[in-house]
């Protein structure tokens, strides 16, 4: 109990002097995109298809589960081709929540897990900023992030992974090149 | 994965036991027409036995296969004449009954018969359509014929015309199912040697679905897959059953109980009637799927129902209603920036689901959001928002 009352007063302290509570700083450093990219081994970009509509607004589970999936690691060519595209896409927490369907996700992780995630939605019309979630929370993330993510994909169709669900739509021609 | 197609294929596609060729006859099959209560304008009866070869071989040309009377053989020429002679009678019969409407064979004393536009084949799977007068007619015109013995007896035909040509040694085939789709049906085919166990065309006591085709040296036996529920009713005829594929019973009936559901409410069921119409398939999905709609496919999961921001919980059947709807209409799915997510899920939320949820008692809702709620045995079963009462922040 008394822990708790000190944890709570020195956020307090922390928080009047303009200093972010070490949690608070956690979470803006995993909300860093380019640090999570630096150090990532390997990336899953999703592209969920305006073709499927849904009962609900599509959720990040939705994203993975029916959205097309390019799968990349830091040691394949066109990593440097995904850090180009979402390196430089602006983040951040959102004031309030946007509406808008979350269409695209990007799974950032190392071997020992999930060090980052990010899902965007389609943008509706010239705002900058759209509806997104990252971490868990929602954010605002830039308009270009959809356009990024889709882009990234229509450029690499072989990365494109086995289709595991009969609705999990890939534009034609995706999925691993023959070998040879 | 289970399926549900609502077709208007007319398709039929033959496939020997294991990996054998597949010939397709599309066009070929149109089990329609003896149920199309146009009839009497149209160019009713279209299917002789030699009109029937004719589209085959039209279909087969340049494919190599033929189909000629001389290879029947397996069905005595004369026996399938007097088939279909005793299938077309009732059609170009005498009138034995009065009646003072355009079918005036059918004593139909409140005059409301044949359905007019209705195609019962379509929409007799309807509850409501089976309700109205005229549905009756519909036995009449079968004169207590199990179409699904039709189906069956035009697939026995077939299936002999094929073997006939297959160069096989029946020997080599005895009781070895071939499996056949016709319209959309699932039909195994099975050719046995010795003695039939009953008259060409009579069905096996031990399965009314199955029916005995003889022949000089054996018989067939052919039977749909799964078994229509014609044997609870062999004059009745369930018209989503046809169009199963890979359906499991317990998706059916959950199929059929949404259907069922829906009927009560005139817009359900024109969306209903629509997806029939453009040939929209059912995918039934099970676990922790979500429902979802592409390019024509529904994927549906009759144990999902919906909690809604309002905390009311829409039923797995206007899931399914909304989904179907997806499918019927072909709105753009731009970005709108609000609730609704899209232009198609605004219309469809506010002019279909809602208008239709509030008819059946379900909650509405004024957004696209929500989170499933799966386990559900009953794809009816729904919530009301709760209710706060005079609670107030």
């Amino acid at each position: 109990m008394r822990a708790l009352a000190t944890l709570a007063a020195l956020t307090a302290l922390l928080s009047l002097a303009g200093v972010e509570p070490p949690v608070a700083q956690a979470q803006a450093q995993r909300l860093d995109l380019g640090a999570a990219l630096r150090i990532a081994d390997s990336a899953e970009v999703y592209v969920l298809s305006g073709d499927l509509a849904f009962v609900r607004s599509p959720d990040p589970g939705t994203v993975r589960s029916l959205g097309c999936r390019y799968s990349v690691s830091r040691t394949m060519p066109a990593w440097r081709d995904l850090q180009a595209a979402v390196g430089n896409v602006a983040l951040r927490p959102a004031a309030r929540p946007r509406h808008g369907e979350l269409r695209v996700g990007l799974v950032l992780s190392d071997r020992r897990g999930i060090l980052f995630e990010a899902y965007g939605s389609v943008p509706a019309g010239a705002e900058p900023m759209v509806r997104g979630l990252s971490q868990r929370r929602d954010v605002e993330i830039a308009a270009t992030f959809a356009a990024a993510v889709t882009g990234f994909g229509a450029r690499h169709p072989e990365l494109a992974t086995a289709l595991v669900h009969p609705a999990r739509l890939c534009p034609a021609g995706s999925g691993p090149r023959p070998a040879g | 994965m289970f399926e549900l197609a609502f077709e208007e294929s007319s398709a039929l596609v033959m496939q020997g036991g294991s990996g054998g060729p597949v010939v397709s006859m599309d066009g070929f099959y149109q089990a329609s027409d003896y149920q199309d209560s146009t009839y009497q304008e149209s160019e009713y009866p279209p299917v002789t036995q030699e009109e029937f070869i004719d589209e085959v071989e039209e279909t087969l040309a340049g494919t190599g296969g033929i189909l000629s009377v001389d290879d029947l053989a397996l069905i005595p020429e004369a026996e399938w004449e007097n088939f279909l002679s005793a299938l077309l009678a009732f059609v170009n019969g005498t009138p034995s009954h009065g009646g003072s409407d355009q079918n005036s064979y059918y004593n139909d004393h409140s005059n409301e018969a044949p359905l007019g536009e209705f195609f019962i084949e379509q929409w007799g799977f309807l509850p409501s359509v089976q309700r109205m007068p005229g549905y009756h007619y519909y036995d009449y015109l079968t004169q207590d014929i199990d179409p699904e013995f039709l189906e069956m007896a035009y697939a026995s035909f077939l299936g002999a015309s094929v073997f006939a040509n297959s160069d096989l040694s029946l020997a080599d085939i005895e009781n070895m199912p071939f499996q056949m789709v016709v319209d959309g049906r699932p039909i195994s085919i099975t050719w046995h040697s010795g003695s039939a166990p009953g008259a060409n065309f009579s069905t096996l006591a031990s399965d009314p679905d199955t029916i005995v085709v003889t022949a000089s040296t054996g018989y067939f036996t052919i039977d749909t897959q799964p078994p229509g529920p014609s044997q609870g009713n062999p004059n009745a005829m369930d018209f989503v059953q046809p169009t199963l594929e890979n359906m499991q019973n317990g998706s059916l009936r959950a199929v059929q109980q949404a259907i069922s559901y829906l009927d009560d409410n005139e817009l359900a069921r024109q969306i209903l009637a629509s997806a029939v119409l453009r040939g929209v398939r059912v995918v039934v999905v099970t676990g922790t799927a979500e429902h979802g709609e592409a390019n024509g496919t529904v994927f549906w999961n009759p144990t999902a129902a919906v909690r809604l921001t309002n905390g009311g919980i829409m039923s797995p059947a206007m899931c399914l209603l909304h989904e179907l709807a997806h499918a019927v209409f072909g709105l753009p799915n731009t970005p709108t920036g609000d609730a609704y997510g899209n232009i198609e899920d605004r219309y469809i939320i506010q002019q279909v689901e809602n208008v239709v949820a509030a008819a059946l008692g379900e909650p509405t809702r004024q957004d696209h959001d929500g989170d499933y709620v799966f386990g559900q045995t009953d794809v009816t079963f729904h919530q009301p928002p709760p209710d706060l009462g005079d609670f107030r922040i």
